[in-house]
């Protein structure tokens, strides 16, 4: 019997104590901290492949399916994008009163934005003063500039990898950030260890796992290294979405104003979080009985 | 420590090439300075947030200490917009967007869009003060902009003396175009 107890004494310590599998690094809410998430168990996304700056309807599908691809393939985590049609006249923005789109859109004749951005990604959520609600997100856009960027499906060294663009920007779509400090956000992020992440000056100082995870903040033209996901970015999927958890919906966002004010729509806790504080009042409950000798 | 215009140009204006984020191309502090109508120093009074097609846009207004170019006086209030913010229980995130609370200082470089100011290059025109309120003893901080990394790989100083890089600005600003290769 001791041995049991001392052996579930010990797991739950090292569960508790155990590194993480990575460093990676979720978007969090403003005024809470808390990460941001989709409820259900499928992402759709509505591409269109009008004004794409010279690319073909399928070579443009092609990189944005296989980006797609690249997050549904991490076994341990329940999330799924789910790359619809494509439409036409699809237009970034959020409405409450209808059922949010989420879309990845090309602007090839007038980029509205500033001229340095060569993708744009915009994510709605909700805010909630409920940490078990705050931070669901309700609407996800992707604008491509094809005003100011040439993008490329097959190399080049002068253009942008479009798979490698949009597999990174997918990973903010389903709430990942950046894996360094770039300095662009206030205060500095933290990684799922609670540590501050490091700054991204010098890159030489900086170890692999962050260089080279598709959640990284730079990339440049001819790159495809992102368009595969490393350790870091497959373990940043899974605490948000762990297969434990799947909710087996998988149902587009409803409309938000139909919604209660409060943003009720509560998520179960993560039980992985739980279990190492579980064994450890388990294995204290059954040390205290067996010194006393007293029966619940 | 003096510091050269031109070599703080090369230490503070080469910013990592495109980033992703919102992917952003790096725009050195020429590109910054040249491509701005107005440039300015001052403290953040107020910042308010509205729907606009689809979009939160904030308003932030800024009370001028000093303009390095385009004309607002010291004492007047520039208004600028930056993408994202919250209206509600509603907030729209816009990685690259230059983030701004009331009372930071901050030195900004400003350009029109649509008719309103934005920032030049998103987060990469937004500079923010540390120390002071001398400005002799204020520095630069912008995570961006202490790097070097045009495909060498290397770079950053840190925080630049504010008077370093004002001084840095009004000399690209006076510098007669390169000629295009």
């Amino acid at each position: 019997m001791s041995r049991i107890l001392g052996a579930l004494t010990l797991l739950s310590l090292l569960t508790l104590l155990a590194p993480p599998a990575g460093a990676y690094v979720r978007t969090r809410t403003v005024d809470n901290g808390n990460p941001i998430y989709w409820n259900g168990g499928c992402v759709f996304m509505v591409p269109s492949t009008e004004r794409a700056g010279g690319l073909a309807p399928f070579e443009i599908m092609g990189a944005f399916r296989a980006a797609a691809s690249a997050w549904n393939e991490v076994s341990c985590s329940y999330i799924q994008l789910v790359v619809e049609d494509p439409q036409p006249g699809l237009e970034a923005g959020f409405s409450t009163g209808s059922t949010p789109e989420n879309v990845i859109v090309f602007q090839d004749e007038i980029w509205p934005y500033d001229s340095s951005a060569a993708a744009l990604t915009t994510i709605t959520y909700l805010a909630s003063n409920l940490p078990s609600s705050d931070g669901e997100i309700v609407d996800a856009d992707i604008e491509v500039n094809a005003v100011d960027f040439r993008f490329t499906t097959t190399g080049g060294a002068d253009r942008h990898d479009l798979q490698n663009v949009i597999t990174h920007e997918l990973g903010h779509v389903l709430g990942l950030d950046h894996t360094c400090d770039d300095g662009m956000i206030s205060p500095t992020p933290v990684d799922n260890t609670g540590a501050t992440i490091p700054s991204c000056f010098p890159p030489v100082s900086l170890p692999p796992e962050i260089t080279e995870a598709t959640m990284y903040n730079f990339a440049y033209p001819g790159e495809v290294s992102k368009r595969s996901l490393e350790p870091d970015d497959r373990a940043g999927l899974c605490a948000a979405y762990p297969i434990a958890e799947d909710p087996n919906v998988c149902e587009p966002v409803p409309p938000v104003a139909s919604r209660p004010s409060c943003g009720c729509a509560a998520r179960a806790a993560t039980p992985g979080a739980a279990l190492p504080l579980l064994l450890t009042l388990a294995a204290l409950l059954l040390l205290w009985r067996r010194r006393h000798g007293t029966s619940l | 420590m003096r510091h050269s215009p031109i070599l703080l140009a090369l230490l503070v204006g080469v910013v990592p090439q495109p980033a992703h984020a919102t992917v952003l191309r790096g725009l050195s502090l020429r590109q910054l300075a040249r491509g701005s109508t107005l440039i300015v120093r001052g403290e953040v009074l107020s910042r308010s947030a509205r729907w606009s097609g689809g979009r939160i846009y904030t308003k932030i207004t800024l009370r001028v200490q000093r303009s390095l170019r385009g004309k607002s006086a010291r004492g007047q209030v520039v208004s600028f917009w930056r993408l994202g913010g919250r209206v509600g229980r509603y907030v729209q995130m816009v990685r690259g967007a230059p983030s701004f609370s009331v009372g930071d200082r901050v030195l900004v470089f400003l350009s029109p869009r649509a008719h309103r100011l934005f920032v030049t290059g998103m987060a990469q025109g937004r500079f923010l003060l540390r120390g002071g309120p001398d400005p002799r003893s204020t520095t630069v901080h912008q995570g961006l902009a202490g790097a070097r990394l045009l495909g060498s790989h290397k770079a950053l100083r840190g925080p630049v003396p504010l008077v370093a890089f004002e001084r840095s600005v009004l000399a690209l600003l006076r510098a007669r175009p390169e000629p295009r290769p």
